[in-house]
């Protein structure tokens, strides 16, 4: 039950951070406030399940549905008036908090800072591999697509994007929409195996951790920022045998990363499987031999 | 390149599944309960916040149990098996890391008993891994009413129990204290909008202050991370109150009230629940705190506690932390684990739960008599001491036992 429950939260983070990998990663649109998709997508699918009756998968999926909704509200004034990168991410550091704030000052069916307690804990293994595979493989097909391959052209160069056709604004609007989706699934995931919901889960820190992922990983590929997702998950709960100097050490390891390797975990390539094979025809050959 | 990255998400994702057990397996992977106690030892749990802000708390606790677990051992352990003590830190991140925390020291560490937590928002999360696992939890000052029962359902947490008040227990004796004895008929409140433990109390405060017919002048909200309260200061001393109810989690969050309430020429007679008594906030408010109210559930200065201060203030002069009220609500919380357990004559996870649930009358560290009530698993009519601030000291005002 333990590698499990680390098992289960690694993969929760990897949800999320596949959907952040498309948005600051191939998009780049920095979002230092997606713990708060996650608050959205944990809050609709939990009241859907508990006050609304709604079934527990068919609720997660509803948690993503009402973050896409909010990404909309929040990303298409933003996004239309051709904000930068880096005031898009201020307005995601505003949109965390709004969204925190807000859920504590609501006291009906929310239960403000009390929280909702007694969550059925539904998020088994099964089903969050589940959905963390169809997770990775849908986006593994989007970053092939046409779609992906805008995203990528608009991250290096959007200008010279634009007038070869690209809708810019259509573009990060759709990245934007895929990841708060991922993001609010991701919630709805946590909170049914959590079993207590809270505000306080999806403070900034939360946000800062799914970008570290993303940086740390590298942020031109997706299976970096997917690698350093589970790490940061391990990583705390591996160091415990240092008692009180595990955060001192976890935080070095950050430092220590990008002073090494500035480009984050994975820099430019994926993991490659080729040294498998290479290494199997040369068993191979000197079994003839 | 990117179809052997999906291979290799499959590729972990099938370890991982042949690894930790496909879906319902999640529930059922806890091991046999005699696993843990057929060696020699068996062991105790503790974990809480120890590395992030308010580990004033939660530290000096987690020192007391390893000390009377030391001393349990040196007494010949409990029947007959020598006692570990296995404690996690779950300051990072308070819900996922007391969920993995548990989980550890269920499976892995195979603990007979958890002492602990400190705070509600690391108990809410655990529930259901004590229920499920069959694992007694009590709780050291976890107030929040919904750890040890159900909202949904009513029924109580079967392996959750408490030694701590309870936010509607210490949130109505205070209306009661401040209302008939101090003589306020209206009084203002500030508290975190966004806090667990804050919000609890002044809702039960306010409930009971109205009942007994006070007038609330103005209630203001903070977030957690402020520094600044000379906003809301103004604005409660505009609305005529001259006392001021700050349910604070912290104490630093009293002397920040008390210090710039000062500096703007206002003053107020505070009262503050349990969570802000430290001499840390004497030293920090200083005088702006004279004449404030606290309430608690045993005093610091009694001379009973004298003995363990001294020994416990030796011990851990390295460390920095002096012995607290937190402490000793650790020591009556592993006193009362290792009555049940000698009481129930077993190590069983069940049996333990039925000795907790009869226990009338116990002798603890800092209740000569203590009795949980089995509808609830709560301390039953604990004592409430109101100290008052007075030329920087702690002095003990008033003590009563509100069911009396």
């Amino acid at each position: 039950m333990y590698l499990q429950s680390l098992a289960i939260f690694a993969c929760v983070n990897m949800i999320a951070v596949a959907g952040l990998v498309l948005l600051t990663g191939y998009t780049g649109i920095f979002s230092i406030g997606h713990a708060g998709f996650m608050a959205v997508g944990a809050y609709a699918a939990v009241i859907s399940f508990k006050y609304l009756a709604v079934p527990f998968l068919p609720a997660i999926i509803a948690g993503g549905f009402v973050a896409v909704l909010i990404s909309v509200i929040i990303g298409y004034p933003a996004l239309r008036s051709m904000m930068a990168g880096d005031a898009f991410a201020i307005v995601m550091l505003g949109f965390v908090s709004v969204v925190r704030i807000s859920i504590t000052n609501i006291k009906p069916v929310f239960n403000a800072s009390f929280g909702i307690s007694d969550i059925p804990r539904l998020s088994t293994m099964s089903v969050v591999l589940a959905f963390t595979i169809l997770s990775v493989w849908f986006m593994r097909n989007f970053l092939k697509s046409h779609y992906g391959k805008n995203c990528i052209a608009i991250q290096q160069q959007e200008t010279a994007a634009e007038m070869v056709g690209i809708n810019v604004l259509k573009t990060k609007l759709i990245a934007l929409m895929i990841s708060a989706f991922y993001a609010g699934v991701a919630g709805g995931l946590f909170s049914f195996f959590a079993t207590y919901l809270a505000p306080t889960n999806f403070s900034e820190a939360k946000s800062d951790d799914l970008l570290a992922a993303v940086v740390l990983g590298g942020i031109n590929t997706l299976s970096g920022p997917l690698l350093a997702a589970a790490i940061l998950v391990v990583l705390p709960e591996f160091l415990r045998f240092l008692a009180i100097w595990r955060l001192v050490f976890y935080g070095a390891a950050f430092v220590v990363i990008m002073q090494f390797k500035p480009e984050g975990l994975m820099g430019y390539r994926e993991i490659s499987f080729k040294w498998v094979g290479r290494l199997y025809g040369k068993v191979r050959g000197k079994a003839r031999d | 390149m990117r179809s052997r990255l999906f291979a290799l998400v499959t590729a972990m994702c099938t370890i991982t599944l042949v690894l930790f057990g496909f879906g319902g397996a999640a529930e059922a992977a806890y091991s046999p309960m005699a696993d843990r106690w057929s060696g020699d030892s068996v062991t105790i749990g503790f974990f809480g916040n120890m590395s992030a802000s308010g580990a004033f708390q939660d530290v000096p606790q987690r020192f007391a149990i390893a000390d009377y677990i030391e001393d349990l051992n040196a007494r010949g352990g409990l029947l007959g098996k020598k006692v570990k003590f296995v404690w996690y830190d779950a300051g990072r991140d308070a819900l996922t890391e007391s969920v993995t925390a548990v989980n550890k020291m269920v499976q892995q560490d195979k603990v007979v008993g958890i002492v602990g937590p400190g705070g509600s928002r690391y108990a809410l999360p655990v529930i259901s891994l004590c229920n499920d696992s069959k694992t007694p939890c009590i709780t050291i000052g976890a107030t929040n009413a919904k750890v040890t029962v159900n909202e949904d359902t009513g029924k109580v947490n079967p392996y959750m129990f408490r030694v701590s008040f309870i936010d509607p227990y210490q949130g109505s004796a205070l209306a009661n204290y401040a209302y008939k004895d101090l003589g306020f008929k209206k009084i203002a409140t500030i508290a975190a909008v966004d806090d667990l433990y804050a919000q609890g109390l002044l809702q039960y405060f306010v409930d009971e202050y109205k009942r007994l017919g006070g007038e609330i002048t103005t209630s203001l909200s903070y977030q957690s991370t402020d520094v600044e309260f000379r906003s809301q200061l103004s604005a409660i001393a505009d609305s005529g109150a001259t006392a001021l109810f700050a349910p604070a989690t912290e104490y630093k969050y009293a002397a920040f009230i008390a210090k710039q309430a000062e500096q703007l020429g206002l003053e107020f007679t505070y009262l503050f629940p349990e969570a802000v008594y430290s001499r840390e906030l004497l030293e920090n408010a200083g005088p702006q705190i004279e004449g404030a109210y606290v309430s608690i559930p045993m005093d610091e200065n009694d001379p009973r506690f004298d003995d363990f201060n001294k020994a416990f203030d030796a011990k851990h002069k390295s460390s920095g932390y002096k012995a607290n009220m937190y402490a000793y609500y650790a020591m009556d919380g592993v006193m009362l684990l290792e009555w049940a357990i000698k009481k129930a004559n077993s190590f069983d996870g069940e049996a333990i739960k039925n000795a907790l649930e009869t226990a009338k009358g116990v002798p603890l560290f800092t209740e000569p008599s203590f009795t949980i009530e089995p509808e609830t698993h709560n301390p039953h009519n604990k004592t409430v001491s109101i100290m008052r601030v007075e030329k920087g000291q702690y002095k003990l005002v008033a003590t009563f036992k509100p069911g009396d």
